[in-house]
């Protein structure tokens, strides 16, 4: 992949990297792992959302109810397969240039 | 589940209306999930402890808003001609908003930038738009908001805001009656374009037209509504301009037999629509017109003229036409505006209808006190001039210019010409005081200009040479090139900051005489001097400067002038 992933897309398929979430269960994910660092409101969530759907690095999971939430349907996401390739991709890099931060600051 | 407080319920219809505000793909496609999600976020809030958790929650989805509208109506959809993405758009709307928006900070200075590249980036933008992506209806509406926001800073310029018919009081007014047709047009290249892109023959399917003709159709029925509302708009937009020029014209009240404040003219051709309708003004003193409208009388209201008046005011019209006449045989030097008393007599009907009529009135008093200089009586000069300044300054307090309010001050700069003039011959003491006591009375736009003229015939009035500096010439250039401004008023100010400074020991380091050469402005020495730290360019006039030295003594005597 040619171009990197911004952190707000690299959070949300972090927070999809082990299984399939709805909107809401992803924004509170991406908040638990950034340490509540990045907060995603709906505006952010489903732009970055559609990008991801149109690149093909997520995909639609159906749609049904949430049972700690109530009975409304939700949509679900999970990664595709080309997105877990390029998450995976961007893990690597990433702990590339950490392995490498380390090391000269040490 | 728990149903969700009033409060949270009316955050939520609000963010739905928000969502209205996205494409409408995407909102078919992400709008109920949005909404869904804000429930959620919001259901949680009102769990919390916190008091404030679930305004914050609303602020922050809110917050969001725009940009994330902004990103998705600004993303070109995919094209069925391999330009997937035209981001190029995005940025230069972005560009052209940031010019507008700036133009608005600072309109002295970027003014005509935003307007000039509003025009351009418009054509191009939707052109080039409605070429790649067979979509224009947003980049339009984009276009149209910068091009306003440029616009705005107009309403600032003085000389921009003449009105045609009296209706266009007020920013709304000059929006209506002098843009409209402007914006208007912007809807014809959308629907000749449309038209184009619909009826596409030979030309059209080759160059024009993108899509195939399935592509086509479809364009076409999902487009079929904007078409309609451009259409509808665009009437609107031409009935709103319409409706008051052609009332204004059908009423013309110069048209016919003319009765203005009681003064009746007869036979005015309906060939001048530009005339404000007065009806009431106060004027001190006394003024002579060519139609001697304001002839030795205080000019209340129409109620006061009766036939005897306009009897009077006649003939005084025909004296002042024979004096006139007399005067257009002088040398034009002395005839401030030659041209225009030669060439618009029809303005004479108008008298204080509008800005030039009463430039008019006011140089032939000034004429009339030139003329008295010139047979050597001074004091009847300074008379004269002291009445337009007079009148100057209640025309600028009466309203009547509610855009040209820089006129008055012309005249009065004009009118310290003569003062300055006359001083040379000498004036008593009486007049002097008189002088000086008019010197601060005129404040409105250009103020700084009018302080500067003030100060020219504050020296000329202490018996000093005049060097260097000619107030009037700054008046010309404020008055109608808005970038001469800056530099007018800076001068202004720097005038008056050395005034202020005067009353401190004057020191004047003997290398600084004679530091400034001929071809120096008088503008640049005294930016030097006050240590802005820059030079200024002052090309448009080349007068050849005075030193520092003589800067500051006239300053200090300018100043004494005025404290006793």
């Amino acid at each position: 992949m040619a171009q990197h992933l911004g952190s707000q897309s690299f959070a949300i398929l972090l927070a999809l990297s082990d299984g399939e979430r709805h909107g809401y269960d992803i924004m509170r994910q991406v908040a638990l792992d950034s340490d509540h660092r990045l907060a995603l409101g709906p505006a952010t969530l489903y732009t970055s959302l559609k990008r991801l759907l149109d690149d093909g690095l997520l995909e639609e999971a159906g749609e049904r109810a949430d049972e700690e939430m109530g009975d409304a349907r939700r949509k679900y996401y999970r990664l595709s397969n080309v997105g877990k390739n390029v998450l995976a991709e961007e893990a690597d890099r990433a702990k590339k240039f950490a392995h490498l931060a380390h090391r000269r600051l040490a | 589940v728990k149903k969700l407080s009033p409060q949270s319920q009316s955050y939520l219809r609000a963010f739905k209306g928000w969502l209205r505000w996205y494409p409408a793909e995407f909102q078919t496609r992400f709008g109920g999930e949005m909404l869904q999600l804000l429930e959620d976020q919001l259901r949680d809030a009102e769990k919390a402890d916190d008091p404030y958790a679930i305004r914050e929650t609303y602020a922050h989805a809110v917050i969001e808003l725009p940009l994330s509208i902004a990103r998705e109506r600004l993303s070109v959809p995919l094209s069925s001609h391999g330009i997937s993405q035209w981001r190029a758009f995005s940025y230069a709307y972005l560009l052209f908003a940031g010019v507008a928006a700036l133009g608005f900070i600072f309109p002295d200075t970027l003014f005509g930038i935003p307007v000039s590249s509003g025009f351009f980036a418009a054509g191009a933008l939707i052109f080039a738009s409605w070429k790649f992506t067979g979509r224009f209806a947003t980049s339009f509406f984009l276009v149209v908001l910068g091009f306003l926001a440029g616009l705005g800073t107009t309403a600032l310029v003085a000389s921009w805001g003449l009105d045609s018919n009296g209706f266009a009081y007020g920013l709304l007014g000059q929006f209506l009656v002098y843009w409209a047709p402007i914006i208007a047009a912007f809807f014809v290249p959308y629907l000749v374009l449309f038209w184009l892109k619909t009826h596409p023959g030979r030309f059209g399917r080759k160059v024009l037209a993108n899509l195939s003709p399935e592509e086509l159709e479809a364009w076409t029925a999902a487009n079929a509504r904007k078409r309609r509302i451009a259409i509808r708009t665009a009437w609107a937009i031409l009935a709103i301009v319409a409706i008051p020029n052609a009332y204004g014209y059908f009423n013309d009240p110069y048209g016919g037999d003319v009765s203005s404040l009681g003064l009746v003219v007869k036979d005015v051709p309906r060939d001048q629509n530009s005339y404000y309708v007065l009806e009431s003004v106060e004027l001190p003193g006394s003024v002579v017109g060519p139609n001697g409208s304001l002839v030795n009388s205080k000019y209340v209201s129409g109620a006061d003229w009766n036939e005897a008046t306009v009897s009077a005011q006649l003939a005084e019209t025909a004296r002042q036409r024979a004096r006139f006449a007399e005067a257009a045989a002088l040398p034009a030097y002395e005839i401030p505006d030659r041209d225009q008393l030669l060439n618009s007599p029809d303005m004479w009907l108008t008298p204080l209808h509008d800005p030039e009529p009463t430039h008019t009135l006011s140089d032939l008093v000034l004429l009339d006190g030139r003329r008295a200089l010139r047979a050597g009586d001074a004091a009847y000069a300074v008379d004269r001039a002291l009445e337009v300044v007079s009148v100057s300054k209640a025309v600028s307090d009466s309203d009547v210019f509610f855009s040209e309010q820089s006129l008055p001050l012309r005249e009065e700069a004009k009118a310290f010409e003569l003062i300055a003039d006359a001083a040379k011959a000498g004036i008593d003491d009486r007049q002097k005081a008189a002088v000086i006591a008019a010197l601060p009375t005129v404040s409105r736009l250009n103020e700084d200009a009018n302080r500067a003229m003030r100060w020219e015939a504050a020296v000329q009035l202490s018996g000093l040479p005049k060097r260097g500096f000619d107030g009037a010439s700054y008046y010309g250039y404020a008055l109608f090139f808005p970038y001469a401004y800056q530099p007018n008023r800076t001068a202004g100010m720097l005038i008056s900051k050395v005034a202020a400074d005067a009353a401190a020991p004057l020191t004047c380091p003997a290398d600084t005489a004679g530091q400034y050469g001929a071809e120096s402005s008088w503008v640049s020495v005294y930016l030097t001097y006050n240590g802005l730290g820059k030079e200024f360019s002052t090309y448009w006039y080349g007068k050849p400067s005075i030193n520092q030295c003589a800067v500051l003594a006239q300053a200090k005597t300018v100043d004494e002038l005025l404290r006793n």
